[in-house]
């Protein structure tokens, strides 16, 4: 640190570098942190860990389980999640219920209900323009569009088959919503006119992962339950333009760059299981995809070939429902470095994007089991709690995680330096408490012994008895 | 004066318990490559433990550094890599007092000679420093014809599924041509297919002559590739429970798109229905898998293997174990080289029981612990992890 500042004075790195190494240094010292999401604010003016003494409960934010979140990528300010028992809350992330950044109540929120959504939500998504829509897919066939405001739904689109994940271009100008359903068939939602009719046909099994390229407003990757991750051109009739094939580290473009011992585009299998999370990088460029076969493939956009970046054995991943890797912004490290944080059942894994080199697991602290859970047997890992999704802050180095047991995790930096703080902070606390009490103990004394000297009867030893000659 | 040679007890120098944080991962431990975990490292507490299990009834420290096997093998590349691996596969025979009779040594030599050379991904990776770098090394040298990969479909898909193995060309080639009962024309076709298709697992059964395909067949070097879905994951780790067959079916239902054939099982369920399904098709579409012979004999070695490892890791109460620990316990209750066992032995003591008693040798044919170590690894089954004292510690995932 104290070598980048003084390179920075210099003049030999510039601003910009420099940033940019802080940011990574931040984000290499991610760690759990202890802010609290509630359902309710609480009552008493403790802490937060009053609190959950005070009711035998740990916090949470949904009982049952949050299953989306999602925060608003303008100010990154408002964070909204979904239950498993069909409840949305939204939370000020600048606002805190008790003032002190450690404890937060949302500001509005839909309870448990069978008159919106019946079952379980499965994905959130605000509106690409701003955040005062947004859009909610659930397990019981339709996609709604709420208004953040009040929380009410101003449209639903029944689809007749279970919706996994939903979503939205960044940049279009089509209001194209593309919903990955259990049929094969991936459906387009126009916002514009209300239309559910435009499907891309193409996929043998259901669809779980859906995801729009941040630079082109056409074209669009979807992962299927056959094991294949197909693109399509959303403004062609036949829609699909090419499958991607794990043995395929070449490219269509061949050898020669003219298509010389290259493959079918058509074939091809991306995983050997289900396919159930797609990430684009920020660029376009490449395209992250998980899969059942429990490997983590990375693929080159431009040629459709697999970059071979491998990850290790520690992925596990094993759930029907839709696991999205969460790429941290491409701004905050150098270029080739990207970081790639993966939701593995109970921790969260931090890996280098292109070489595949784990960086960090993220583990939360234990928290106090609830009532309700069975335990499981000691060496099982709980089924119940795992990380169901993950989300970046923007404009913050902090990102949220989506748990199975109901709570919302945190995770901000804390370098070597931080820890360092705390405990100087902690040990001044305690000097301070101990002089405080001595001093206040020498002033008790001197108090006692002016009472003593006014009340009782000096007894003075020497020239006294000389008076009486 | 001082009867006291060093000043431990005298002295007022205390180290504080509590280990120093370290989450930028700059103090570098001694074992090569080490990766960090989150920075929490915390002593557990040591609750009062049993004399006979002492290693087993407490959770070992754990550092939060993972111990890497990568340490110090520089190799050029990836056939050096197969190379190694395979030449220490098994130890050597023990010269005296092993137990096994000349018969028996005969027949442990002669099967380690028929285990065909394959080496699994799993192990590659574990060894390499960088798997992705080896992945691409991999890809280069398939296209190029040195190694090709060789695929053992229906043995479960993910991380701890005995998927696919790597093999030298050449070597593949040698055993080609010095099997004894195959005619020279199939012989000359089927190298020239594998060096035709370098970077293909499965060939169509229009290349071959029936009789060929026949010949090859029985000699072991194709084997049909049945596309079927029923996947039976053998291979799951203990703990998670295994898929049979059936539950693949009933899981069909909800991961396949509802009124879709892959949804009452796909195509090929049919053909598992006993008695004969309506309508099957057989074989001139038939495609096969290049293979070797008895490839299902080292599977089922790596499988025992495995399965005997994790099982030695399950009995204790927390899973884990110090490496060493584990090495003796795997070698058997054989009398090691200590001086004591060896004064013994010269005496005509009974030192321990013999290696030809042990699972080892009786049933994995000698197969060296460090080759199995590093399989587990590979495959995420276990986990090697620093601890303060005993050094690397396993722990089963």
């Amino acid at each position: 640190m104290n070598a980048y500042l003084l390179t920075r004075s210099l003049g030999i790195d510039s601003a910009v570098a420099f940033e940019r190494a802080q940011c990574t240094q931040l984000l290499h010292a991610l760690h759990p942190s202890n802010v609290a999401f509630y359902a309710q604010a609480p009552q008493t003016s403790l802490g937060s860990e009053a609190y959950s003494h005070a009711t035998g409960e740990p916090e949470y934010a949904h009982v049952a389980g949050v299953n989306a979140i999602t925060i608003d990528k303008f100010e990154g300010r408002y964070l909204l999640s979904g239950g498993a028992d069909s409840s949305i809350a939204i939370w000020d992330l600048e606002n805190s219920s008790d003032g002190t950044e450690l404890a937060y109540a949302p500001i509005g929120s839909v309870d448990r209900t069978s008159q919106q959504h019946k079952f379980g939500i499965t994905q959130l998504c605000f509106y690409p323009f701003d955040s005062l829509a947004f859009l909610s897919s659930s397990y019981d066939h339709t996609v709604k569009i709420y208004s953040s405001e009040t929380l009410e739904p101003s449209a639903s689109f029944d689809l007749d088959s279970v919706v996994y994940t939903i979503a939205l271009s960044p940049i279009a100008s089509h209001l194209l919503v593309a919903c990955a359903t259990q049929h094969p068939a991936v459906r387009l939602v126009d916002l514009r006119s209300g239309a559910s009719t435009h499907s891309l046909a193409g996929h043998n099994g259901a669809v779980l992962s859906v995801a729009w390229s941040p630079v082109h407003e056409h074209i669009l990757a979807s992962g299927s339950a056959d094991g294949t991750v197909r693109f399509w051109d959303i403004r062609r009739s036949v829609g699909e333009i090419g499958a991607l094939d794990m043995e395929d580290s070449v490219g269509i473009l061949g050898h020669d760059g003219f298509g010389g011992g290259a493959r079918h585009r058509d074939h091809g299998k991306a995983h050997s299981g289900i396919v159930n999370g797609i990430a684009w990088t920020e660029d376009g460029q490449h395209l992250v995809t998980t899969g059942h076969d429990e490997r983590i493939r990375v693929w080159d956009t431009w040629t459709g070939a697999n970059t071979l970046a491998s990850f290790g054995p520690l992925i596990r991943n094993s759930h029907l429902s839709s696991v999205t890797p969460l790429l941290a912004p491409s701004n905050l490290v150098s270029s080739t470095k990207d970081v790639l944080l993966y939701p593995n059942e109970l921790d969260i894994l931090m890996y280098e994007l292109f070489e595949g080199t784990l960086i960090k697991k993220l583990k939360r602290p234990a928290r106090q089991p609830t009532s309700s859970t069975t335990n499981p047997a000691p060496g099982q890992r709980n089924p119940r709690n795992r990380v169901t999704g993950l989300v970046w802050r923007h404009h913050h180095i902090e990102f949220y995680s989506a748990h199975s047991d109901g709570s919302i995790g945190t995770w901000k930096p804390r370098t070597s330096e931080d820890a360092l703080a705390d405990e100087e902070e902690q040990e001044n606390m305690e000097n301070a408490d101990a002089e405080g009490k001595q001093s206040t103990k020498r002033k008790r004394e001197a108090l006692e012994d002016i009472y003593q000297s006014l009340t009782k009867r000096q007894v003075t030893f020497g020239s006294s008895h000389e008076s009486y000659r | 004066m001082s009867f006291q040679l060093t000043s431990a007890h005298s002295s007022r120098v205390t180290k504080s318990r509590r280990p120093k944080l370290d989450p930028l991962g700059l103090r570098r431990s001694s074992t090569g490559s080490p990766r960090r975990k989150s920075s929490q490292a915390s002593p557990e507490k040591k609750k009062p433990a049993s004399k006979e299990d002492e290693f087993f009834d407490e959770k070992l420290d754990d550092t939060g550094i993972i111990a890497s096997l990568a340490a110090d093998l520089n190799f050029r590349d990836v056939p050096i890599f197969l190379l190694y691996i395979q030449s220490r596969m098994f130890s050597d025979i023990p010269e005296r007092a092993s137990g096994m009779n000349g018969a028996r040594i005969a027949e442990v030599l002669n099967y380690r000679l028929s285990l065909p050379p394959i080496v699994t991904l799993a192990h590659i990776h574990a060894l390499s420093k960088s798997p992705t770098t080896t992945e691409r090394e991999i890809a280069e040298l398939t296209r190029a014809g040195v190694i090709r990969k060789i695929a053992i479909p229906n043995r479960g898909t993910g991380a701890a599924a005995v998927g696919e193995g790597l093999v030298l060309v050449s070597e593949w080639e040698r055993l080609v041509q010095s099997h004894p009962r195959l005619d020279e024309e199939a012989k000359a076709k089927y190298i020239s297919l594998l060096n035709s298709n370098p970077t293909s697992i499965a060939i169509s059964g229009m290349e071959f002559t029936p009789n060929e395909a026949s010949a090859l067949t029985e000699a072991g070097f194709l084997t049909t590739a049945s596309t079927s879905s029923s996947v039976s994951s053998l291979f799951a780790r203990p703990g998670a429970g295994s898929l049979g067959t059936l539950a693949s079916l009933a899981t069909a239902g909800s991961k396949n798109a509802s009124g879709s054939l892959a949804a009452v099982g796909g195509a090929q369920a049919q053909a598992n229905i006993s008695g004969g399904g309506s309508g099957r098709r057989t074989g001139s579409l038939a495609l096969y898998n290049f293979s070797l012979p008895n490839t299902g004999v080292v599977l089922r070695l790596i499988v025992d293997a495995r399965n005997h490892l994790l099982g030695m890791l399950k009995k204790t109460k927390y899973r884990e174990a110090p490496r060493n620990v584990l090495h003796e316990r795997w070698d058997g209750g054989i009398a090691g080289e200590a001086a004591q066992s060896r004064a013994k032995k010269a005496r005509g003591e009974f030192t321990g029981v013999l290696p030809a008693r042990t699972k080892k040798w009786r049933q994995l044919n000698g197969l060296r612990f460090e080759w199995i170590l590093e399989e587990c690894v590979g495959a995420g089954l276990v986990e090697l992890f620093e601890t303060h004292s005993v050094g690397v510690g396993v722990r089963a995932t």
